[in-house]
């Protein structure tokens, strides 16, 4: 039988592509082949501004079909804040303009006045090299480096180096690990993290959080976070795969950037971390892969009691099993890394690690 | 495709998270449920290809039958060429394609923007926010707009006067909708479905004037008593079916093979609750509940009139975050037979919007599930209830009206690991009245069934028959108040095999009383004066007729509305029971 489970890309090095797209239409200002660093601008678009529906009719105190023939401007004409946009002289009665912009629409007795687009600059993100230019829309940048998949993250992006707070992956990140040196750094820690813990990487502006688990209490705390916070394994007290505390560890006082958006649901994104490393010949570039699962594959528990735990499928058994909850399951037979005996998991509890 | 004369069906239902193939053939002359596969449905990355989990759930079948379905390059075999290799006919179901994003618009909240919600309710579609027009709830224009714009709904559908009623306020919807049209780019702008007075149509394409795609559908409360949702339901399926459900990754392959498009899971689905009202037109309703991993879909048939709802933001394994924001943790908490910190469950319910295809290998997680489940149905029959006209089948207004039979499908129901689980889950979360039987589809089969209904209505009955779906047990459930412990019915099952049974059932308890699969039994039913057990009023006994399920008769005496003890201790305790007296 053929089993296709979902994946988790944890690779310690591969050529990675990624988009950086503009919001809207606008102008690119790098070059195909063109190194970038994680700041510097690829390119800048605009996007509408506000707006502002004027109701001159009822402002005039006139009937919504006569309202037209007071209006001073036409569409497409720019003003400025306060600028007389309607009047009418007996009784004199002025619309004016509540914005610097230009007047888009009119009809219905209404105007309609919006903003001046705003200019948004779009940065590389990365450390690598633009591959594609997308003309007017964006770029693809080749990254060289290790990449790892989380489980959740609080929505934002952001780089810095790499410091590992804890001695082990199932260690917590404690506030008093936090110290002045923790200043600007993307913290590792292992299981979990504090909310004293939290508050010192505030204060000391820290640039990224990574943990295994993340503490249901503090998910709303850390959405609002202004640097990305991301948890490898889940939510919960939850620790860090070894295969990814490992990873992190090789490259302490590296510089990473986390790329913390993350959907869950009908429409499905996964946070990531990448680490840049310098592209050794024949690195392989990331490709998702779609084989089914097979002895021999290393796979990592995504449930509850293991959680994290990372191993290899000694054996797919053809018969399903009772589960401990009572439900009759097809399960693997799966040696942990970490010395432990084999344990029958079942198949839809785990991720095969790419 | 396929005629009457049609023998083996080969029939996927893709949901969300699972794909299910399923066998049906013929068996010494009749239709039965021959065999399933299941697989994780790939339409999401790394794959992005439906067909992969497809292949994948109907080689499961090939491997438990024998059969050879798919060709060396992984096609469907098709027609059948011998006993052993292709099948005549194949269907696909799904509900794996995201609902439609819908703008709700209105002019007053009780009426025609209520008939709206409860005619988009009917579809796969999720409001992503409503507009009121109303002068005494003002909104102002600019505020319309702005929730147009900030949507980003795919649909914008528009109510609004009863047809020759109200004009302007109608229109100057219409208006405020084509300016925040006119404002966005040409390939961002929704569609706009107007379900008004149909006498303002004309001016309605005035105002639009191309600023978006009109659609005109017959007014949603063309009098102030009537409302039809038929314009703006079967728009929006046409709409799910061509963009959503026929634009998934890799979903050409099997309408190649099934020459037909792909019908919607929950239509589906009431197909078949349509058909068990039709058994017997009981002047009960028949109920049917399909609660998927990211939808879940009520299917109530009152007098043979469908009413169909599907919640598109709330299933078993996605919208229980959002149901804790809105309702509490302790909504949830509230069902567990056992003690767990509410962030914990908070935790295991955020994992599981991560991971949708994960089960618990843990008995704490379990309740976490089931409770998720049961607020699920709950919430979904609060969505569903307003839309209903049960007529005579709702002797008291503010409960569940009568119904018989309840069918119950979906992975978290279908899968619990113990028969008792699911009857106390529907039982909490339905609290049916009267006398009813529970109908579990174990294997998945009811969208499918609804499906082949449409070209082989023969295969459909047939299986139904032959157990394609199980009786999991005959509900008693008196309706009145009593002191706890104070007998409120008395039951005598005289066993059609020979022997009888008396039992007093207590207020407050749930009994479960033997009963076989297979097997019948005469109720004699004498309730106390003022219990109601839905023959004919309170104190009203009588004989019934019942068949066996796997767990027999359940007499679910615990009072109507169901009431949970205040304290978390108690309620984990009296869960606990409940648990212990279904055989949990």
């Amino acid at each position: 039988m053929r089993f296709h489970l979902p994946q988790t890309t944890v690779s310690p090095l591969k050529l990675i592509r990624r988009e950086r797209m503009l919001p809207g239409p606008g102008q690119i200002l790098v070059q195909e082949g063109e190194r970038v660093d994680p700041v510097q601008v690829i390119g800048i678009a605009e996007v509408p501004g506000s707006f502002h529906i004027l109701n001159v009719a009822e402002m005039l105190g006139v009937p919504a079909r006569s309202a037209q023939r007071y209006v001073k401007v036409e569409p497409g004409q720019e003003v400025k804040e306060g600028d007389i946009l309607a009047m009418r002289r007996m009784p004199r009665r002025v619309c004016r303009s509540p914005i610097d912009g230009q007047v888009t629409g009119s009809g219905g007795g209404r105007l309609l006045v919006e903003s001046k687009p705003q200019r948004v600059e779009v940065r590389a993100g990365y450390y690598g090299t633009v591959e594609r230019v997308h003309p007017n829309r964006g770029v693809s940048i080749q990254i060289a480096g290790a990449i790892i998949q989380g489980a959740w993250a609080n929505g934002q992006e952001g780089f810095g180096v790499l410091r590992v707070t804890v001695k082990g992956r199932d260690k917590p990140l404690r506030a008093r690990t936090v110290d002045t040196a923790s200043r600007g750094v993307i913290l590792v820690g292992g299981a979990r993290l504090d909310e004293q813990a939290l508050e010192r990487a505030v204060e000391l502006q820290a640039r990224g959080i990574i943990v295994g688990g993340l503490p249901a209490e503090l998910l709303e705390a850390v959405k609002n976070l202004p640097f990305p916070v991301l948890a490898t394994e889940g939510i919960g007290a939850i620790s860090m795969s070894a295969h990814i505390f490992e990873l992190l560890s090789t490259h302490d006082g590296r510089e990473a950037v986390i790329d913390g958006r993350f959907q869950s649901g009908w429409t499905t994104r996964r946070p990531e971390i990448i680490i840049p490393l310098p592209a050794e010949p024949g690195t392989d570039p990331l490709r998702l892969m779609e084989a089914p699962l097979k002895v021999g594959d290393r796979v990592r528990a995504i449930r509850h009691p293991h959680t994290g735990m990372t191993g290899k499928v000694l054996a797919l058994p053809e018969a399903a099993m009772r589960t401990v909850t009572g439900a009759r399951l097809m399960v693997a037979q799966v040696k942990p890394d970490e010395g432990e005996e084999p344990l029958f998991i079942p198949l839809v509890n785990l991720e095969i690690l790419r | 495709m396929a005629e009457q004369s049609t023998a083996s069906i080969l029939a996927l239902d893709c949901g969300a998270v699972l794909t299910k193939a399923v066998l049906l053939d013929r068996v010494n002359g009749t239709y039965r449920f021959i065999a399933r596969g299941e697989a994780l449905t790939t339409v999401k990355p790394p794959w992005q290809d439906i067909a992969i989990g497809a292949q994948a759930a109907i080689e499961q079948v090939e491997d438990v039958t024998g059969r050879t379905l798919l060709n060396d390059r992984g096609n469907l075999i098709t027609p059948q060429r011998d006993g052993l290799t292709g099948v005549d006919a194949f269907l696909v179901v799904s509900s794996a394609a995201p609902p439609i994003p819908v703008m709700v618009a209105g002019l007053v909240p009780e009426m025609s923007l209520a008939s709206l919600l409860r005619a988009v309710a009917g579809t796969y579609s999720t409001v992503k926010g409503t507009i009121v027009h109303d002068p005494l709830r003002g909104m102002s224009t600019e505020e319309q707009v702005r929730r147009i714009l900030d949507s980003q709904a795919e649909v914008v559908c528009i109510s609004g006067g009863t047809d020759g009623g109200a004009a302007i306020p109608t229109l100057e919807l219409v208006e405020a909708t084509a300016l925040a049209c006119s404002m966005l780019g040409e390939g961002e702008r929704p569609l706009l479905l107007y379900a008004g007075n149909s006498a303002l149509r004309k001016r309605v394409v005035n105002i639009i004037s191309g600023a978006a795609e009109l659609r005109a559908v017959d007014n949603v409360r063309p009098a102030l008593e009537v409302e039809n949702y038929g314009g703006v339901q079967s728009e929006l399926d046409a709409l799910y079916r061509e963009k959503h459900l026929n634009h998934m990754a890799g979903v050409e392959l099997l309408t190649h093979w099934s020459r037909q498009p792909i019908l919607p899971s929950a239509e589906a689905f009431a197909r078949v609750v349509r058909y068990l009202w039709y058994l017997d037109e009981s002047p009960k309703g028949t109920l049917g509940i399909d609660v998927g991993g990211f939808s879940t879909t009520v299917a109530a048939v009152f007098e043979g009139y469908l009413h169909l709802t599907i919640r598109a933001d709330l299933g078993s394994a996605y919208g229980a975050r959002a149901l804790v924001e809105r309702n509490g943790a302790a909504s949830i908490m509230r069902w567990l037979p056992t003690p767990m910190p509410p962030e914990t469950a908070l935790s295991v319910i955020l994992n599981k919007e991560i991971h949708p295809s994960s089960v618990p290998d843990d008995p704490a997680e379990l309740w976490i599930e089931q409770a998720v489940a049961r607020e699920t149905i709950r919430e979904a029959l609060k969505t569903a209830r307003p839309g209903w006209k049960p007529g005579k089948a709702q002797p008291y207004g503010e409960l569940t009206p009568l119904f018989d039979p309840i069918l119950i499908s979906g992975g978290i129901l279908a899968g619990a690991p113990r028969p008792g689980h699911v009857a106390l889950m529907v039982l909490d979360a339905v609290e049916p009245i009267g006398i009813t039987t529970l109908l579990l589809d174990a294997n998945g089969l009811a969208p499918i069934l609804g499906a082949v209904a449409s070209f082989n209505p023969l295969a459909t009955v047939e299986t139904l028959d032959h157990g394609g779906v199980i009786n999991l047990a005959t509900v008693i459930a008196p309706v009145g108040f009593a002191r706890k412990g104070d007998v409120v019915l008395r039951v005598r099952v005289n066993y059609e095999e020979g022997g009888s049974l008396d039992v007093e059932v207590p207020y407050g308890s749930l009994e479960l009383l033997p009963l076989p699969p297979g097997e019948e039994a005469v109720l004699e039913l004498e309730p106390r004066r003022r219990f109601d057990v839905g023959l004919g009023g309170p104190g009203k006994g009588g004989k019934q007729r019942v068949r066996g399920g796997i767990l027999g008769l359940i007499v679910d005496a615990r009072g109507r509305p169901l009431q949970l003890p205040d304290d978390p201790e108690e309620q984990q305790a009296q869960n606990q029971q409940w648990l212990w007296d279904v055989g949990g």
